[in-house]
C-alpha cells in the first residue's frame, strides 16, 4: 500500500492527465448516448413496430466484448480517441435507452388521458408530463451507462485511446502492483463518485407526491 | 431543465480531458507508435528525444498499442508515421503472410525490408543491433535437477508441464503454437497472459516453462534459464525502426536522425535498459536519454 501511495505521489501528474483522458473519454460516449439514446427511446414508445427491433439491436451490441469492437473498429476508425468513444457509445446506450423507454411508458395513462382533455398538443404532453415523471428512471439508466463506461473505458488504452487504462496495463506489464493500483484506485474512485452523484441527482428529481 | 443539467455536467466533464493533439503550434508532428512492453517504448522515447533534438519537428509516442497488427494498421491509417521497433520474424509471418519463414538471417531481413518497401511504402531500416527472440525458460534449479537444456529435453515431460505466453503465440501461423507442436511436441497445459505477468508467474512456481523475450532483463533477475532452440524453430528476431517513406522524402533530416541509432544497441545494452525501467523503476525517458549521452548522440 505504501508502495502504490508513493507511486501515485511520484507520478500525480501522470495521473491526473490520465484522469481527465478517461473523464473525456466517458463524458462524450455518456453524452452522445443521451443525445441519441433518449430520443430512439422515446421514438419506441409512439412507435409500437420499432419496439423491438431498437431493443434487440441495442442488446446484442452490448454483448460484443469490448476487446472485439475495438478490433472491428480500428480499420474503418483507426486507432486513439475516437475509436475508444464510439465503442463507449455503442455500450452506453442500451440502458439509456431501455430506460427512457420504461420511463416513459410507466408514466399513469390517465395523468396523459387528463392532459389531453386539457388541450395540450402532443409535444406539450411529452414535455410537460410524460418526461418530468420518467426522468428518475431515465438518471438510473444514465447512472448505470456511466459506471459501465467507466469501467470499459480502461480497455480504450490498448488501442492508443488514453486514460487510467494505460497505467494499469503498463503496470501490468511490468509486473508492478503498485502501477497497477495507481491506475485501479482512481478509476473505481471515478466509479463510486458517479454511482453515488447521480444516486443523489436520481433522488431530487422524485416529483413531490 | 434536470437533463440539460445533467447533460452539461457530463459533457463538461469530457471536455477538460481533451483529446491529444495532432499538430502544435503550426509544428509538424511526428508519432512514434510501440507495442504494449517497455522494449519499444524505450526506444521510441530515443527516436522522440533524437527528433526533437535534431530537427525542426516535434515528436510524439503513441505507446502501449496492444499488438503488432494494431501498430501496423496505425502505420497504414498513417495515424503513426513511425513504428520505434518492428521484428523481422514477426512481421514475415505477420503483415507479409509469410508461411515458411526464412531461417538465415540476412536472408530474412532482406525479404522484411523489400516486402515493406514493396508492398507497404515503408523503409524497414537496418537493424538496431540486436534480436528479441521467443526463448522457452524454465526455473534454474528445475533446469539443473532435470537436465534441461535444450527444448527437446523437455519432450519427454511435456504431457505433465505448463506453459505460460503472452496472449499473441497461440495464434500465430508459421511461428506459434501450431507449427511448434509439429516440429516438437505439445505441451500439458498452456496459459495465455500479458507477458510482464509470466516472470513472476514462473519464479512463484505457477507454472513450469514460459515462452520469455530473450531481451527481458528479467530472465536473469528471476534466475530462470532459457532452453536452446535445436531444432531452430524459430525465425530471426532482429528489431529494426520502421518509417512511411512518405514522409521521409518530405523531411529528408528524419531519415538521417533514425539512421542516427542504427546497429548502436547490442543485445545485452537493451536487456539492460529493459530491466532497468521493468524492475529497476526508471522511466522510458530518463533510460532513453541516458543511454544517448553514453553512445555520444546527446548535444
Amino acid at each position: 500500500m505504501t508502495r502504490t501511495l508513493d507511486f501515485i505521489i511520484r507520478n500525480w501528474e501522470t495521473i491526473l492527465q490520465r484522469t481527465g483522458e478517461h473523464l473525456s473519454l466517458v463524458g462524450w460516449a455518456v453524452g452522445l448516448a443521451l443525445l441519441i439514446g433518449v430520443p430512439l427511446g422515446i421514438l419506441i414508445t409512439r412507435q409500437k413496430s420499432l419496439e423491438t427491433p431498437v431493443l434487440t439491436l441495442a442488446n446484442i451490441v452490448q454483448t460484443v466484448p469490448s476487446l472485439a469492437f475495438f478490433g472491428f473498429l480500428i480499420p474503418v476508425t483507426g486507432i486513439g480517441w475516437t475509436t475508444a468513444v464510439v465503442v463507449l457509445f455503442l455500450y452506453s446506450l442500451l440502458p439509456i435507452i431501455r430506460n427512457t423507454y420504461t420511463g416513459v411508458k410507466g408514466v399513469d395513462p390517465s395523468l396523459v388521458e387528463a392532459a389531453r382533455g386539457m388541450g395540450l398538443t402532443d409535444f406539450q404532453i411529452l414535455h410537460m408530463v410524460e418526461l418530468p415523471l420518467a426522468l428518475p428512471v431515465i438518471v438510473v439508466g444514465v447512472r448505470v451507462s456511466t459506471v459501465i463506461a467507466i469501467g470499459t473505458a480502461t480497455v480504450a488504452a490498448l488501442v492508443g485511446g488514453g486514460g487510467l487504462g494505460t497505467i494499469i496495463l503498463r503496470g501490468l506489464s511490468r509486473a508492478n502492483d503498485a502501477q497497477v493500483m495507481a491506475g485501479a484506485i482512481p478509476a473505481a474512485l471515478l466509479a463510486i463518485i458517479a454511482d453515488l452523484g447521480l444516486t443523489w441527482v436520481e433522488r431530487r428529481l422524485i416529483p413531490a407526491g | 431543465m434536470a437533463i440539460a443539467l445533467v447533460l452539461v455536467v457530463a459533457l463538461a466533464a469530457g471536455c477538460t480531458g481533451g483529446k491529444t493533439a495532432g499538430s502544435s503550434n503550426g509544428k509538424t508532428v511526428i508519432k512514434i507508435g510501440t507495442q504494449n512492453f517497455t522494449e519499444p517504448i524505450v526506444l521510441a522515447h530515443m527516436l522522440k528525444i533524437l527528433i526533437e533534438q535534431d530537427t525542426d519537428l516535434r515528436a510524439e509516442t503513441v505507446e502501449g498499442l496492444g499488438a503488432t497488427t494494431v501498430l501496423h494498421q496505425a502505420m497504414l491509417n498513417n495515424e503513426v508515421q513511425i513504428s520505434a521497433a518492428r521484428y523481422v520474424g514477426t512481421d514475415l509471418t505477420g503483415a507479409l503472410g509469410v508461411s515458411d519463414p526464412i531461417r538465415d538471417p540476412a536472408q530474412a531481413m532482406q525479404m522484411a525490408q523489400k516486402g515493406f518497401t514493396d508492398k507497404f511504402q515503408q523503409k524497414w531500416y537496418d537493424g538496431y543491433g540486436f534480436e528479441n527472440t521467443y526463448a522457452f525458460a524454465v526455473r534454474d534449479d528445475m533446469a539443473a535437477s532435470r537436465g534441461y537444456e535444450k527444448v527437446s529435453d523437455l519432450a519427454k515431460d511435456a504431457g505433465s508441464l505448463s506453459l505460460g505466453v503472452d496472449t499473441d503465440w497461440l495464434e500465430r501461423p508459421a511461428d506459434g503454437y501450431g507449427a511448434f507442436t509439429k516440429e516438437y511436441f505439445k505441451f500439458g497445459k498452456t496459459i495465455p497472459m500479458d507477458i510482464g505477468l509470466v516472470y513472476k508467474a514462473l519464479a512463484d512456481k505457477k507454472m513450469d516453462v514460459v515462452l520469455a523475450y530473450s531481451t527481458d532483463g528479467r530472465i536473469q533477475s528471476f534466475h530462470l534459464k532459457t532452453l536452446v532452440d535445436d531444432k531452430h524453430f524459430f525465425p530471426p528476431y532482429q528489431a529494426s525502426p520502421v518509417a512511411r517513406m512518405d514522409i521521409l522524402q518530405k523531411y529528408p533530416e528524419l531519415d538521417k536522425t533514425i539512421q542516427k541509432l542504427v546497429g548502436k544497441i547490442d543485445t545485452q545494452t537493451m536487456t539492460s535498459l529493459n530491466y532497468e525501467v521493468d524492475e529497476g523503476g526508471k522511466s522510458a525517458d530518463e533510460a532513453a536519454r541516458e543511454f544517448l549521452q553514453k553512445a555520444g548522440l546527446l548535444k
